[in-house]
Parts: C-alpha cells; sequence; structure tokens
C-alpha cells in the first residue's frame, strides 16, 4: 500500500485531498518506518499503473477535455494560417503554412485597430478595476461590521441590482453620460463599469468580511487605533485573498465586457477590442484569419491572468455564487 | 420631558457620533457612484416604461401602453408563429426555450465532468481546459461558433461529412429553424466549465473516509451517488441551475457576434437583451419598450437572485 500514495496535486480545492470515488485506498497514518522493499520492481511497477477501469476513465477524462478545446484550437489554428488553407479546413495538416500576416492585418486593421483598441480596452480596465475594488471594500467594510439606518435597504437594493440585466441601465447612463459631456470618453465608461460592478463586489466582500473574525479589529480599537488605522492596516491586509479574487474577476469581466463598449464607445479611436471583432467579419466572404488574429489578441490577455491566478480565480467564483 | 427632548436625550446617548462619521467616510464615494450609476438608471428604466418617448426625451405619461405593445410586438412574441412552432417566435419565448434547453445540458454535464474528474490525477489541468472557454469573451465565443458551423471551413460540418452525412452539411447559423439549437449547443460547451468548477468544489467537501466505507459495505455505484454524493451536492444544484439561467438570460455578445443586432435571419435567435439595444440605439428609437423589455428580463432573475441569497 504504499507504494500507492494518495497524493494530491490539486490542493487548489480545500486543505484537506479533495477525495470522493473511494475506489482507491486512503492513507491516514504516516509509517513509522520508511517502506521497506518488499516486492520486486516488476510488481511495484505493475502495481502502481492504473486498472483497466480507472485507465478508461483516464481515457474518457482526456478525450473529452480536448474535445473541450477543439473549438478554441481552431480559432488558433486559423489565426496563423492564410485564408486560403482555412477554407479547406485547419484540421488539414498539408500543407501547412505558419504566416503572422492575419495578426498584422488585426494590428492595422482599418476600421479600428488592435493597436488602438487593446489600448483603449487597458486604460478603461485598469481603472475601473483598481476603484472598484478599493471603493467596494470601503463600503463592504462598515456593511459588514456595523449598524446603521437604511442598512436592510441597501441589502436590497444590491440583490436587486445584481439581478438586473445590464441593458436596463444603459439608457439612464446614455443620457446622463450625453448631458455631463462624458459620452464616448474613457471616464464615462470607466465610471459605468465601477458604478455597475459595485452591486456584486460589495456583496462578495461582505460576505467575506463576515466570515472574519472581529476580535482583532476590537484589541486594535482598545490600543486606541482609529477606525482609519483599522482598516488600512488589519482589515485590508486579511481580506487580501478576497481582493486579488476581486480584482481577477472584475479584470476578466471589464476586459470582455461588449455591451456597455457597443452602447458608450461610439468614435473609431476609441473603440475597444471585443468592440471590434465583430466588424472584422467584414460583408461577403468572412476572413476567418483576420478575425481569428483578432480574436486571439483581445483573449491572450484575460487567459494569461487566468492561468497566472486561477487559484483566486475560482475560489472567487465558487464564493460570488455560494454565498 | 416633552417628545423632542427624549429624542435629542436617546440620539445623545445611543449615536456614537464618531463611528457615524466614519461609516459615511467609508461609504459615501463608493455608494455615491452606485446610485449615479446603477440605481438611479435603474429607477429610470421603470418609470420611463409608463411614459412616452420622442427619442430620447420623456414626454407624457402613457401608463401600461408601453407595456401592452411590447407584449403585442412580433419582434418580442410573436404569437403567430408561437403557435405554428415556427421560429423567430420573438425573443422572449426563444429566451426561455434558450433557458429550458441549456439549463440542464450544461448543469448535467458540469456534474458528469466533475464526477469524472473528481480523483484523477492532473485533474486541475483537465477541468482547466474544460473552463478556458468561460473566461474566453463572449464575443469571441460567438465568432468561434459561427467559424465551427461554417459550411465550408467548420469543423462541425467535417464531422457531419466524416460519419459519411454530407446531405447535412449546411450554414447552421441560417437555418432558421435549427440555428437557435446550434447557438445553444455552443452556450452549453462554454458554461459546462463553470457549472463543473462548482460541482468540483462541492465534491472536494465530501469526506472520502465516507464513500470507502460504503464501498466496503457493498454498497453499488449508483446507491453511493444517490445515498452520499447526491444530498451534499444538491444545494450546489440550485446555485448551479439558477446561475445558468441568469447568464441565459443576459446573453448578448454570443448572439451578436454569431447573427448580428437583428439576431440572425430574421431574428430567429434573438434574445431579450439584443431586442432592448435595437429598440434603444438603432433607427427608429424606441426607448419605452428597450425599458419594458429590460424589466422583464429582471422581472425573470429577481426572484431567482432572491433564492440564492436566502439560502442559508
Amino acid at each position: 500500500m504504499t507504494d500507492t500514495p494518495s497524493a494530491d496535486d490539486g490542493s487548489d480545492d480545500t486543505t484537506t485531498p479533495p477525495r470522493t470515488d473511494g475506489g482507491t485506498q486512503i492513507r491516514r497514518d504516516v509509517p513509522d518506518t520508511a517502506p521497506t522493499e518488499d516486492r520486486d520492481l516488476g510488481t511495484r511497477l505493475r502495481s502502481s499503473l492504473p486498472s483497466a477501469p480507472r485507465a478508461a476513465r483516464y481515457g474518457i477524462a482526456i478525450t473529452i477535455a480536448l474535445l473541450w478545446l477543439v473549438p478554441l484550437i481552431g480559432l488558433f489554428m486559423a489565426s496563423v494560417r492564410p485564408l486560403g488553407e482555412i477554407i479547406q479546413g485547419w484540421w488539414q495538416l498539408d500543407p501547412l503554412t505558419i504566416t503572422f500576416e492575419n495578426y498584422e492585418e488585426a494590428w492595422e486593421f482599418q476600421s479600428g485597430p488592435m493597436r488602438q483598441a487593446l489600448i483603449n480596452t487597458a486604460i478603461v480596465t485598469i481603472p475601473s478595476v483598481l476603484a472598484v475594488t478599493l471603493l467596494g471594500t470601503m463600503v463592504a467594510y462598515p456593511f459588514a461590521r456595523f449598524d446603521f439606518p437604511l442598512k436592510s435597504a441597501l441589502f436590497f437594493t444590491l440583490i436587486i441590482v445584481m439581478a438586473a440585466p445590464p441593458e436596463l441601465i444603459a439608457m439612464g447612463n446614455y443620457n446622463t453620460l450625453r448631458e455631463t459631456g462624458l459620452f464616448d470618453t474613457y471616464m464615462g465608461l470607466i465610471l459605468v463599469h465601477v458604478g455597475w460592478g459595485m452591486g456584486w463586489v460589495v456583496m462578495f466582500l461582505r460576505n467575506y468580511l463576515l466570515g472574519l473574525p472581529e476580535e482583532l479589529e476590537e484589541a486594535a480599537r482598545i490600543d486606541g487605533a482609529s477606525r482609519y488605522q483599522i482598516f488600512k492596516s488589519i482589515v485590508l491586509p486579511y481580506s487580501a485573498p478576497a481582493l486579488v479574487s476581486v480584482a481577477v474577476i472584475q479584470f476578466t469581466w471589464v476586459w470582455n465586457a461588449f455591451f456597455f463598449p457597443l452602447v458608450f464607445m461610439r468614435s473609431q479611436e476609441n473603440q475597444l477590442a471585443p468592440q471590434v471583432l465583430p466588424l472584422m467579419k467584414g460583408r461577403l466572404q468572412i476572413d476567418w484569419g483576420l478575425v481569428a488574429a483578432g480574436s486571439v489578441l483581445t483573449m491572450i490577455v484575460p487567459i494569461v491572468l487566468f492561468i497566472a491566478l486561477q487559484r483566486y480565480y475560482k475560489q472567487g467564483m465558487v464564493a460570488a455564487v455560494a454565498d | 420631558m416633552s417628545v423632542a427632548h427624549e429624542i435629542e436625550d436617546r440620539l445623545d446617548r445611543d449615536v456614537d457620533w464618531e463611528k457615524l462619521k466614519a461609516i459615511v467616510v467609508f461609504m459615501v464615494p463608493g455608494l455615491t457612484l452606485f446610485a449615479i450609476f446603477s440605481v438611479g438608471p435603474m429607477a429610470y428604466s421603470v418609470t420611463g416604461s409608463f411614459f412616452a418617448w420622442d427619442a430620447f426625451d420623456m414626454q407624457h405619461f402613457v401608463g401600461l401602453d408601453t407595456w401592452v405593445a411590447t407584449f403585442q410586438d412580433d419582434s418580442i412574441v410573436n404569437w403567430e408563429n408561437m403557435k405554428n412552432l415556427q421560429y423567430p417566435m420573438g425573443a422572449l419565448p426563444q429566451n426561455l426555450i434558450w433557458m429550458l434547453v441549456h439549463v440542464p445540458l450544461s448543469t448535467l454535464l458540469g456534474l458528469g465532468l466533475a464526477l469524472l474528474f473528481a480523483d484523477l490525477r492532473g485533474r486541475r489541468i483537465l477541468r482547466s481546459m474544460v473552463f478556458l472557454a468561460f473566461t474566453t469573451p463572449t464575443v469571441v465565443i460567438g465568432l468561434v461558433l459561427l467559424f465551427v458551423y461554417d459550411p465550408q471551413a467548420g469543423v462541425f460540418n467535417e464531422l457531419l461529412r466524416t460519419v459519411g452525412l454530407e446531405g447535412q452539411v449546411r450554414d447552421w447559423l441560417s437555418e432558421p429553424q435549427y440555428a437557435i439549437y446550434a447557438l445553444i449547443i455552443g452556450g452549453v460547451w462554454v458554461q459546462t466549465g463553470f457549472s463543473m468548477l462548482l460541482y468540483s468544489s462541492a465534491l472536494a467537501g465530501i469526506d472520502p473516509a465516507l464513500l470507502e466505507s460504503a464501498r466496503v459495505d457493498g454498497a453499488s455505484r449508483y446507491r453511493r451517488f444517490r445515498d452520499i454524493i447526491w444530498p451534499l451536492v444538491k444545494p450546489v444544484t440550485a446555485v448551479v441551475v439558477i446561475m445558468g439561467m441568469i447568464w441565459v438570460l443576459r446573453i448578448f455578445a454570443i448572439v451578436y457576434a454569431a447573427g448580428g443586432p437583428s439576431g440572425g435571419p430574421n431574428g430567429v435567435y434573438s434574445v431579450l437583451g439584443l431586442e432592448v439595444y435595437t429598440s434603444a440605439f438603432s433607427i427608429p428609437i424606441e426607448y419605452g419598450k428597450a425599458m419594458v423589455v429590460a424589466l422583464v428580463e429582471l422581472f425573470i432573475a429577481l426572484p431567482m437572485a432572491w433564492y440564492i441569497t436566502q439560502m442559508d
């Protein structure tokens, strides 16, 4: 039994190994002595290989996971091949010409160059994520800790806003931005994203803060720390994991957002990357290479972020809906 | 003592002014933006749905006229085609059909994959592979679907050719009676990753010793699922189903990218979000109608969001 450790490769879920099958052994006690070589190499190798049904499960699991990637693999393949070959099918590997022309074309696309669109997307995304995270924590802290008038009214308002579709606030914001001269500006779109993101961010952080023990803050209070000092030196550091989750999810959301830019950004030099992509379809024959290259350029940022911070992303996703 | 005095007295005694000041300082900046850009526009839409509109300007009170007209509008509910079960049926029924097909499929697939991957080595990578589509911009998803269903360059039609169904090869997103289902499959492809993620984290909370002892006692695979796993993942199912329904209700970019602002030929897979956009921001501008449609979306979502917050 000693050579089939139930090592857990995915500590992303919980502190205890997430085992659910009961089909394999469970090692709970650490033996006092090191395992002895009581079997020869052949036996050990054979017993460490998965059993036939288990091997079949691996086969099915890997096949499904790969199948799930096929459309995205196709997108990537189309982005690096000339149109002539894409029309024949991106899965045909003969002939295989790798070219970066599609990327060059997308980079300089005439009705919205990616070069500009990606910068615009970053200009809008970064400030709105930072602002919503900071302001959201500041609202969530008293919301979780203190009693104040209209507290339950705020709670219900948050729920309604979280349930509302983004389309519901488009008309009002369109008129507001028009009247204030913020229409078709970075600032206007940033403000809409911050105001709209506030709903779920406050609710999420409130739930997180409710789960943190209050003793530390009380002790600091007795020691004479002001509420601002407590917020800065206790609440913020202790909620760091939740703040990262909020920032990552909000970043992906704002970066990928399509509806708000479509409504609030009109001029060509202000267009955001997701807005430009449907324009690349053209009128008659769709230039798949161009569309694919533009798509890959747009999605690369959220995907890299997801891969780098997936622990926070997944934790946040689970917590955001489980509370 | 007069009432006024008493109130004053209580205020002095009970209210910690320093604390109240701190609360205000913390909350005002965030809540101001929240009020101006979320709550305000929502109230504006509620009010505006009862008024007549001249382009972007509110006119006189018309009561429920806009509401009634909206439900008689063919682009929202096409009663005639609904009777014949023919697309386009209008955005509202189509959105509901989408929900009805999409949610059970993505929930079951998510649970299935979560169970399949639960104890495999490298499950993190497997899960990420399935989840990747969920982190992709939805507008890219729409374009990817357009590509997948392309009659010539699309991998789906190639699959049909490979299995000998050459006769079925077509541009699936231009087929009025099938297009919506082709898109729904794409939606399921994206959302399964999300439900799998939620189920995986619920499964991780199950004590393996429990399953092990059930196995030793001779419980079959099915019994173990029904008596141990299912009761523990049941609450998650409610969340998965509701989040799936809200996700479908808000679907916009996928449809826009695949079929343009009209939602496919004649709007055969138009959804509510798309109708809000076209009513409000394309000629003729119908602000009132846009507000009514957006409110219909809210009314469908509100009980579900409420249910989630009421769960323990």
